[in-house]
């Protein structure tokens, strides 16, 4: 029997990550015995940032991660996969990666590294966590905010904050403390999950990232199988997508219900503000499409889809 | 190859050589190559590496060599010896006064750092000889420093604890509130114990000879000695909770308060600063080395499904939640004996981390009793750290026989602290549920 | 041999200096951020870096001085002459499972040279490519170091670990 060990980026605890180990269950299930998928949380065997390495050596089989973690190797994958102050909900998102040549643009990529890409997907809209209500672009003056180093960080920086970058342990007691005033994490649940919403009680909902989650395989696995087992695993992925996106719509509303009575005040930016934001954002783009010739790609990729959308002029 | 079969080839492979007296960290990374090859073939080896890299790039283990650091200033500068001549002159006639006064230092150590090899390495160079000259029992006093260096991983700042949140996803401020009053009840413990111990065998802890009792007057003047710990303590944790930076920079900004002192009296030569400089690299290479081979053979054993098949057996088992939780704390026990925290919450956690939540039990709690075993394995034989930095600062007549038994009934006491901990978990949670409203 | 011992403690003095380098950028950030409400965007990963450094390239100083733990209780229960057995077999065994750290370090450290691998951050430094091949460098000097060691202590009695 063959196995396929395919490393998530997430921790068991992370309700992403019951998602995926539920979704490996049922194609197991498609497959009937021909095939056998095993997920390994994250880091249990390799880093996020070196699962295309592991596949190369032969380590592991597959990944569903989030593709910014190989910035490193090409800093495109930054805004390929993780477009800070771009898409507002999911379906966008998603369209771009299935009709505005993301998917595409991907498998260009890693064919680099000798990889199959089997499809995109995304774990809910990143929620902002803050100290005081960050309502405008103007709002964020002077605020100290945590952010991961890179595209986050520089439009937040341009926007007139101060991002500085710090250890995810860090983040609650800087956050109770005062050091931060408001931090990039992770989707509202997870961001509830840890606590933080005790120390930060304005929130910024439904907007700000939108990260891209997505599947590959190593191509000599891939290509060795039959094509029903391709198109299974190709099909049942997107599947995934929705599932993560509907039970995290589902459970940000019942926990958002309860942080309120606990003095939570989540904050929602106006489409004006939103566009604000955006336009900052495209000037960061533009400067980091200059970078490499993937983010040159992705930029035109991403620019031209949000054009059709009606999100950008 | 089963699972099972290989799980336990690695133990034994792993207990024999160990026995050799080989380096420990070459003997997990000799076990995880040799695995590998097996599992995955020569290909696979950069696993190994890849592992070491991911290892040593983690954020959250930056304050370590810090604290190291700051602990080599202190120890330099006279502040640590201050801190306790200090405290010394007050114990006057009490028997077993002076280690119960090492305890207390150990406490205020322990509310500056998260160390607990820069801390026993600090007490057992300052308190030790102290201790062995005023005729103490030799296994009292090594089991109250080794005990008393083990609670810096108990009151906060606890870099165990950091990490078991990012683990476990649950918040460090919590974890920190909820673990005080247990670190409290352990050092209150430890204290109790030496007292009634001297009390029945007086030459335990003799009292101060009496040609060492200072009036009081005599005593106010030592106060003086304590403005200098005074300021770091204050500077230290009123970064912190002052809101001016995080655990992982006030670690750094204990170390520029410890060099300043050390400038500020003067000590500060270009020997003295390489030597600190140099001690800190010894104790954080052999320190990072020993988890660099535990992490590339947790790599390995993940790879095989080994956590699947570990978590399997547990969730199989038919006992209440209770029982689940002490089976829990026997394995954390065991495996603390032979590997380091990291080591074990690396290896550990992902498993028991979902169980406990599916059980409905509380993780801050079970942090809480996460981190109050991790503090027996830095001092349970064989493989108990706090008695290695111990030891390596000793003189020379004291074995590490002698720190071995000297520690037992400080693990009974651990032990029993625990027990009290699990059955009552509001000792744990009833500060951080306090503080919330 | 005692060129290797050199490089041992001349690397280990060399890196130790880089704790301090680190502690001292973290407090430059601290005061940038707190007095001017402008934090850095290369202290967080440079004092990282150099942290990890520092601790990839002390292995060799640590051999060097017989510290890396071992649990040699039963070994002091032995006659002299198996215990001298014993010693010398630990130096051979760490000097061969150095040289495998070496080789699997080796298309690690390798492929992030080539690539070039960086942080992909704002500073955008090749720090990847830089401390990944550390790994290799620094196992060829522990197994040189090892090996050093055997030799100490198969022609001088009387030298072993520290424990
Ligand atoms: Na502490
Ligand atoms: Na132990």
């Amino acid at each position: 029997e063959e196995v396929w060990k395919i490393q998530s980026h997430l921790p068991t605890g992370h309700i992403v990550y019951q998602a995926e180990d539920a979704w490996v269950n049922n194609v197991n299930e498609m497959l009937g015995g021909r095939l056998r998928l095993e997920l390994l949380p994250g880091g249990s065997v390799v880093a996020a940032s070196e699962t295309i390495d592991a596949m190369g050596y032969g380590i592991i089989d597959g990944d569903i991660t989030s593709p910014a973690y190989f910035a490193g190797l090409d800093k495109g994958f930054a805004m390929l996969a993780d477009l800070v102050g771009g898409y507002t909900n999911w379906t966008q998102a998603f369209a771009w990666c299935e009709f505005g040549g993301g998917k595409e643009l991907f498998q260009e990529v890693y064919d680099n590294y000798d990889i199959h890409f089997v499809g995109c997907s995304n774990a809910g809209i990143e929620s902002l966590i803050a100290k005081k209500p960050i309502r405008s672009v103007a709002d964020f003056k002077g605020v100290k905010v945590r952010a991961p180093s890179g595209l986050a960080s520089e439009i937040f920086s341009d926007m007139g904050a101060a991002p500085l970058n710090m250890g995810m342990a860090d983040i609650y007691s800087a956050l109770e403390k005062g050091v931060i005033d408001a931090a990039d994490a992770s989707s509202y649940v997870m961001n509830s999950a840890a606590g933080y919403h005790e120390v930060a009680k304005y929130p910024i909902v439904d907007f700000h990232s939108l990260p891209v989650l997505s599947m590959s395989v190593s191509k000599k696995k891939w290509d060795a199988q039959p094509k029903d087992i391709q198109q299974i695993i190709t099909t049942a992925y997107r599947d995934l997508t929705v599932q993560i996106n509907l039970s995290d719509m589902v459970s940000r509303g019942e926990i958002m219900e309860k942080d309120k009575t606990e003095g939570v005040e989540p904050i929602y930016w106006s489409a004006e503000e939103q566009n604000k934001m955006r336009e900052i954002a495209k000037g960061v783009w533009l400067e980091a499409s200059k970078e490499s010739d993937l983010a040159h790609k992705a930029y035109e990729s991403h620019v031209n889809f949000m054009k059709r959308l009606g999100l950008l002029e | 190859m089963s699972v099972q079969y290989v799980t336990l080839s690695i133990l034994g492979a792993m207990i024999v050589l160990m026995m050799l007296g080989l380096p420990l960290a070459f003997v997990t990374m000799a076990i995880a190559i040799v695995t590998t090859l097996a599992v995955i073939g020569p290909d696979g080896i950069t696993l190994i590496a890849a592992r070491m890299y991911t290892f040593v790039m983690e954020p959250s283990l930056l304050a370590v060599p810090m604290f190291v650091l700051m602990a080599a200033f202190m120890e330099r500068s006279g502040v640590a010896k201050d801190l306790f001549n200090a405290m010394y002159v007050w114990s006057g006639r009490l028997r077993g006064g002076v280690a119960i006064q090492t305890m207390f230092v150990a406490v205020l150590l322990a509310a500056i750092t998260g160390i607990v090899g820069g801390e026993t390495v600090m007490l057992g160079l300052v308190a030790l000889p102290q201790l062995l000259r005023l005729k103490y029992n030799k296994q009292l006093a090594v089991g109250t420093i080794a005990a008393g260096g083990a609670l810096g991983t108990m009151i906060p700042p606890s870099i165990v604890l950091i990490m078991y949140g990012v683990t476990a996803g649950v918040s460090t401020g919590e974890l920190f509130k909820a673990t005080l009053l247990p670190g409290l009840l352990l050092s209150t413990l430890y204290m109790i114990y030496i007292y009634v111990l001297c009390k029945l065998n007086p030459d335990h802890g003799p009292a101060l000879p009496e040609s060492e009792v200072l009036s009081l007057s005599e005593k106010l003047k030592t106060l003086k000695n304590l403005i200098g710990p005074g300021l770091i303590a204050l500077w230290v944790l009123g970064s912190i909770y002052g809101g001016i930076c995080s655990v992982t920079e006030a670690a750094a900004m204990g170390c520029i308060a410890t060099f300043a002192v050390l400038v500020k009296r003067r000590m500060l030569t270009s020997d003295s600063l390489k030597s600190a400089l140099l001690e800190t690299l010894q104790t954080c290479g052999k320190l990072f080395w020993l988890s660099l081979g535990a992490t590339a053979l947790i790599g390995i054993f993940n790879i095989m499904g080994g956590s699947r098949y570990l978590s399997g057996l547990m969730q199989g088992l038919p006992y209440s939640p209770m029982v689940i939780v002490i089976i829990m704390m026997v394995i954390l026990a065991i495996l603390g004996m032979f590997m380091d925290w990291i080591g074990i919450l690396i290896l550990t956690m992902p498993i028991f981390i979902p169980i406990i939540k599916s059980l409905g039990l509380d993780p801050v709690w079970f942090g809480v009793l996460f981190c109050m075993n991790m503090q027996i394995s830095f001092i349970s034989p064989p493989f108990g750290p706090a008695c290695f930095y111990l030891k390596s600062v000793a003189p020379k007549d004291v074995s590490l026989m002698d720190i071995f038994r000297g520690v037992i009934p400080f693990i009974i006491l651990q032990v029993i602290a625990l027990a009290i901990v699990m059955m009552f978990p509001d000792i744990a949670l009833w500060l951080p549920s306090t503080l919330k409203q | 041999m005692n060129i290797i011992r050199g490089i041992s403690d001349w690397l280990g003095k060399v890196v130790s200096w880089f704790f301090l380098i680190s502690v001292a950028i973290t407090g430059y950030e601290v005061g940038m951020r707190y007095l001017l409400n402008s934090p850095t965007t290369w202290v967080f990963d440079l004092s990282l870096a150099l942290s990890a450094a520092a601790i990839i390239l002390s292995g060799s100083y640590v051999m060097k001085e017989r510290d890396h733990i071992a649990i040699t209780a039963i070994q002091e229960m032995l006659p002299e002459k198996w215990r001298h057995r014993l010693v010398q077999l630990n130096s051979l065994f760490c000097f061969v499972v150095c040289l495998c750290i070496a080789w699997a370090g080796w298309r690690f450290g390798m492929d992030a040279i080539i690539r070039g691998e960086s942080t992909g951050g704002s500073w955008d430094v090749p720090i990847p490519a830089i401390i990944k091949p550390m790994i290799t460098v620094s196992a060829v000097f522990m197994s040189l170091q090892a090996l050093v060691n055997f030799i100490e202590d198969t022609f001088s009695h009387g030298i072993g670990s520290k424990y």
